[in-house]
């Protein structure tokens, strides 16, 4: 099978879904010529032009508020944020206009919209603090969105497809340091991933290590190094963050009995706190040590460079982690 | 765009309409009904739904404002619809999930709003944008009060319709009072039209009290935005008559001020020029009210008699949920 890299996938996914439907365009800073801040749209405003591939003035709140009325209007738009933290200039739009414009209009309107996004730190990129936050949590705290964080090439293609597919608004959170480092196989054929599953990267039998994003690699890096030492990490990705497949977090707990949430958000309130609550909700009695949280300091990322490789959990803290659960 | 003697009656009639519905609705109030939601008149600001809603298509799209009732009517939502939202119901607009004064309503073109100030101006923004792209020559009628105009969504949605030449009007009721601060002391500018020209198309201050002022200007704006020629900003000045909802006294807005307002009433101009014309009677205008005030009790009665939504309905239309 072939195997294409992260940004390349979700390029597809996109280039696929504007050639297949009409109603479906792009909306967002520099996706035009210059292809897209990170390069993911490259190529798309020549295929399809200026009325399929919308630039717009730095507005974000207007950005998201006007994928609203498309959507009213029948239309499929995918709007792409630059960066995860100017989605706080929209949180208006997202949270008051978008998530209720479904219920308020008691099921007459839909809001099939998409909002892609990227994080996270990553090292070619300068990783000041305003431009590498989570807020993944703010988002699935919201009744009426759904948010989507995929790990690999071959989900980022098929949840996006299925994302844009989709009636109801999507957050899409693309870790920005996977999109031209990591790459995946990619089947050449039509498929979609399903919202609301999740996926066992790794099958293992003594720890569940529950990772999102571009730490799913690094629970697999740590599930090999683990290995070595007979310890068997099961490593599993959510992939959708709202709706959240807690059947699977709670079958894979049941064979362990031990759970590590890995995550790049702040541990305080983050998504895990989510996930180790409803673990602890549901499979309570199969538990044989306290749910652990992982994930940076608790401070805004720094920039400088001892600063800055001390702000994300490197691997041996990981496996410490593990390590005291059994 | 000289208007018929029938359709200025019917203008009339809407006016008078509008002017019915925001009081019997204060006086539900008064009644101690059970009603829900904030409580927003328009009272007095009749002359710019009416004026501005007469004259659009039906497949013309409108964002009202929260004191918009008015646009509601003329664009087509059924009265008894409106009043059982008033109550909640879930035979109403909105089918008691949403404030009634926000509520969507496809077949009227009526767009969702928020009660989010300025909020809903990218939204009416939105479908400009997409009424460009499926090249229907549908035209956007947005309105707003001067509240909205200060924040940053009006800037964003405004320079966005300018850079995009959109089919949209945007309708500034400048009643000159957010809830008690006055225009003067909330915005630097003198007219907010004149903002227009920093988005790059026209921006008009117009007698918001006049419906036949408003129904001109709007027209014009309407057919350029129709012809692809852009966005047009019109500034109504206006007053509301009562405070800023049911529970505002409205003690700090100059009673003389209050006073000349309320003798430049909408309706009663309107009346004395029809009158004037010939085109209209005292006895006429009485019959119009009567017949007015019988369709208002009619929807009152619908709504009081209709099905309130039950738990079972709580978590319906929250998300479109898939079968596996």
């Amino acid at each position: 099978m072939r195997h294409i890299t992260f940004s390349s996938a979700i390029r597809e996914a996109m280039r696929e879904e504007i050639a297949r439907d009409d109603t479906v365009y792009l909306i967002g800073q520099e996706i035009g010529p210059f292809g897209g801040f990170f390069g993911v749209t490259k190529g798309l405003w020549e295929e399809f032009g200026e009325r399929r591939i919308i630039e717009p003035p730095v507005s974000e709140s207007a950005i998201v508020g006007s994928c609203v009325g498309a959507c009213m209007m029948g239309m499929r738009p995918v709007a792409e944020i630059m960066y995860a933290d100017f989605l706080l200039y929209s949180m208006d739009s997202i949270v008051n206009s978008c998530a209720k414009a479904r219920y308020a209009s008691g099921g007459e309107i839909s809001m099939p919209m998409v909002i892609r996004t990227a994080f996270g730190r990553g090292p070619r990129f300068s990783g000041d603090a305003e431009h590498v936050q989570n807020f993944e949590a703010w988002f699935a705290h919201v009744p009426g969105l759904k948010v989507v964080m995929p790990s690999t090439p071959y989900d980022a293609k098929g949840l996006l497809k299925a994302s844009i597919r989709d009636n109801n608004p999507v957050i899409f959170l693309e870790h920005r340091s996977l999109y031209d480092i990591l790459t995946g196989p990619v089947p050449e054929e039509e498929y979609l991933v399903p919202l609301g599953k999740a996926d066992i990267k790794r099958a293992g039998k003594d720890v569940t290590l529950i990772a999102t994003g571009a730490m799913v690699h690094q629970a697999l890096s740590v599930a090999d190094k683990l290995a070595s030492e007979n310890i068997s990490v099961e490593v599993v990705d959510p992939r959708t963050l709202r709706p959240m497949d807690t059947d699977t977090f709670i079958a894979s707990v049941k064979k362990t009995g031990r759970v590590v949430i890995l995550h790049e958000a702040w541990v305080t309130c983050g998504i895990g706190a989510e996930i180790a609550a409803q673990i602890a909700d549901r499979a309570f009695g199969v538990l044989k040590a306290p749910i652990k949280r992982i994930g940076p300091l608790e401070s805004p990322a720094p920039m400088s460079p001892i600063l800055k490789r001390a702000y994300l959990p490197d691997d041996t803290k990981v496996i410490n982690t593990i390590k005291e659960l059994l | 765009m000289k208007l018929t003697r029938e359709e200025l009656m019917q203008m009339f009639r809407w006016l008078v309409l509008v002017r019915e519905v925001e009081e019997t609705y204060y006086k539900l109030l008064t009644q101690g009904k059970k009603l829900i939601g904030t409580t927003q008149f328009g009272t007095g600001q009749e002359a710019i739904p009416v004026g501005a809603c007469f004259g659009l298509r039906k497949d013309d799209i409108v964002m009202p404002y929260i004191r918009g009732r008015g646009v509601f009517l003329v664009k087509g939502i059924p009265l008894r619809e409106i009043m059982a939202g008033l109550f909640g119901k879930s035979n109403g607009a909105g089918k008691g999930r949403w404030a009634h004064h926000h509520i969507g309503y496809k077949n009227a073109g009526v767009l969702v709003s928020s009660g989010i100030i300025g909020a809903t101006i990218p939204v009416a923004v939105g479908a400009a944008l997409a009424i460009k792209m499926k090249k229907t020559d549908q035209v956007v009628v947005c309105f707003f009060g001067d509240g909205s105009a200060n924040a940053g969504n009006f800037h964003e949605g405004l320079n966005m319709a300018g850079v995009f030449r959109l089919p949209i009007v945007f309708v500034c009721e400048n009643n000159l009072y957010c809830m008690s601060t006055s225009f003067s002391r909330s915005t630097a500018a003198k007219d907010l039209a004149d903002r227009a020209v920093g988005y790059g198309f026209t921006g008009k201050v117009i007698d918001g009290n006049d419906v036949l002022t408003v129904y001109e200007t709007v027209q014009e704006a309407v057919q350029k935005a129709r012809a692809g020629k852009g966005p047009t900003l019109l500034e109504c000045k206006t007053y509301r008559w009562h405070g800023h909802n049911y529970d505002d006294p409205d003690v700090l807005r100059p009673v003389d001020e209050r006073k000349e307002w309320m003798s430049k009433c909408p309706i009663e101009m309107f009346k004395k020029k029809l009158i004037k014309e010939g085109m209209l009677t005292e006895k006429t205008a009485e019959e119009i009210y009567r017949d007015v005030v019988n369709e208002i009790d009619d929807a009152v009665r619908w709504a009081e008699e209709g099905p309130y939504p039950l738990h079972e309905e709580a978590l319906r239309d929250v998300s479109i949920v898939y079968a596996d």
